[in-house]
């Protein structure tokens, strides 16, 4: 059901940990849906120098977080902030319709990170596309 | 003579002209052979695998840290187990353990082709993100002890590899969501 390119980040995912003293934090998702992400960045210069990620979920989750790691990796925040949810899945060989929603958390995971760093800097906020999905609310929706 | 004549008539195929069916006779053979072979030893069978069972789920219990059984101890079918594991979800543990050739199933959401978890392991009161973390392995004629072995060998780290990279896990302090 899996791309080889998912079993591969899955089984052998890059960048899974935590940052000391990261520059961004951003976290996603809700256990109550199945699936948190937590990614770290390093910002010197405008660009991610490096990027890490923590990831409670299914093998798409896993494979999406470690994939979109490696995409902003190396981008400054304006490219990184461009990284869709599309982009992490094509590169990732495509992922089943229903795990498409693993990509959409990369993505935000990666907003959040970088809104984080830019509220840190005493920048103003870029507008999220999403920014109550998978919100941790009393109720939350589970739903992409 | 009577009774085979009733049975080829209620047999007799619509139209009235065409001739009865072939009855699949070793279809029906088959079938009762396989009933006997099945329920020959049924107190047997069940008792074997019962204590396959429970020795699985001793060492799972035993050797993994936030794991609870799912159902009753006793009242469920003699090779149904059903564990979740705290921290982890279902489908990634499954895809670990099917690389290791044990095959198994969850109540995560992730293989039902919705966002829900399985509704009867929420029936059974587990909070959301418990469910997620459901596993049932079943064990039939052909297990052995070695596969309980093999299984209680390979299990641990499998989700010992998948807490490693979950932000829920014990030592972050967050102990799993609610009601646990």
């Amino acid at each position: 059901m899996y791309s080889d390119k998912v079993m591969d980040h899955f089984k052998n995912p890059r960048n899974v940990g935590e940052i000391e003293n990261p520059d961004g934090v951003g976290e996603v998702g809700n256990p109550v849906c199945g699936d948190i992400m937590k990614i770290f960045i390093t910002v010197k210069d405008n660009i991610i120098t490096d990027a890490k990620f923590k990831t409670f979920g299914c093998g798409a989750a896993i494979a999406s977080s470690s994939m979109a790691t490696e995409l902003v990796k190396g981008k400054t925040l304006e490219e990184a902030w461009a990284v869709s949810n599309k982009a992490v899945a094509e590169a990732l060989e495509g992922l089943p319709p229903i795990k498409m929603h693993c990509s959409v958390l990369a993505e935000e995971g990666i907003h959040k990170a970088i809104n984080d760093y830019r509220k840190k800097q005493g920048l103003p906020q870029w507008e999220e596309k999403h920014p109550h999905s998978h919100d941790h609310g009393e109720e939350p929706v589970c739903e992409h | 003579m009577s009774c085979f004549r009733d049975f080829l008539r209620h047999l007799r195929q619509p139209f009235g002209y065409a001739r009865s069916p072939h009855p699949n006779i070793a279809g029906i053979v088959g079938l009762g052979t396989a009933i006997e072979l099945a329920t020959a030893d049924i107190g047997g069978h069940n008792a074997r695998i019962a204590v396959l069972r429970d020795r699985m789920l001793k060492g799972i219990l035993d050797t993994i840290s936030h794991s609870r059984l799912n159902g009753h101890p006793q009242k469920r079918l003699p090779g149904n187990l059903n564990v979740s594991f705290e921290f982890i979800e279902g489908e990634s543990m499954l895809l670990w353990l099917d690389d290791e050739g044990i095959c198994g199933s969850t109540g995560s959401a992730c293989t039902s082709g919705s966002l829900e978890p399985s509704h009867v392991m929420l029936a059974i009161g587990l909070p959301h993100e418990i469910a997620h973390g459901s596993l049932r392995l079943t064990l039939g004629d052909a297990n052995t002890e070695q596969d309980v072995d093999r299984v209680l060998d390979v299990l641990p780290k499998v989700v010992a590899k998948l807490r490693d990279m979950s932000p829920l896990s014990h030592k972050s302090g967050k102990e799993g969501g609610r009601n646990v």
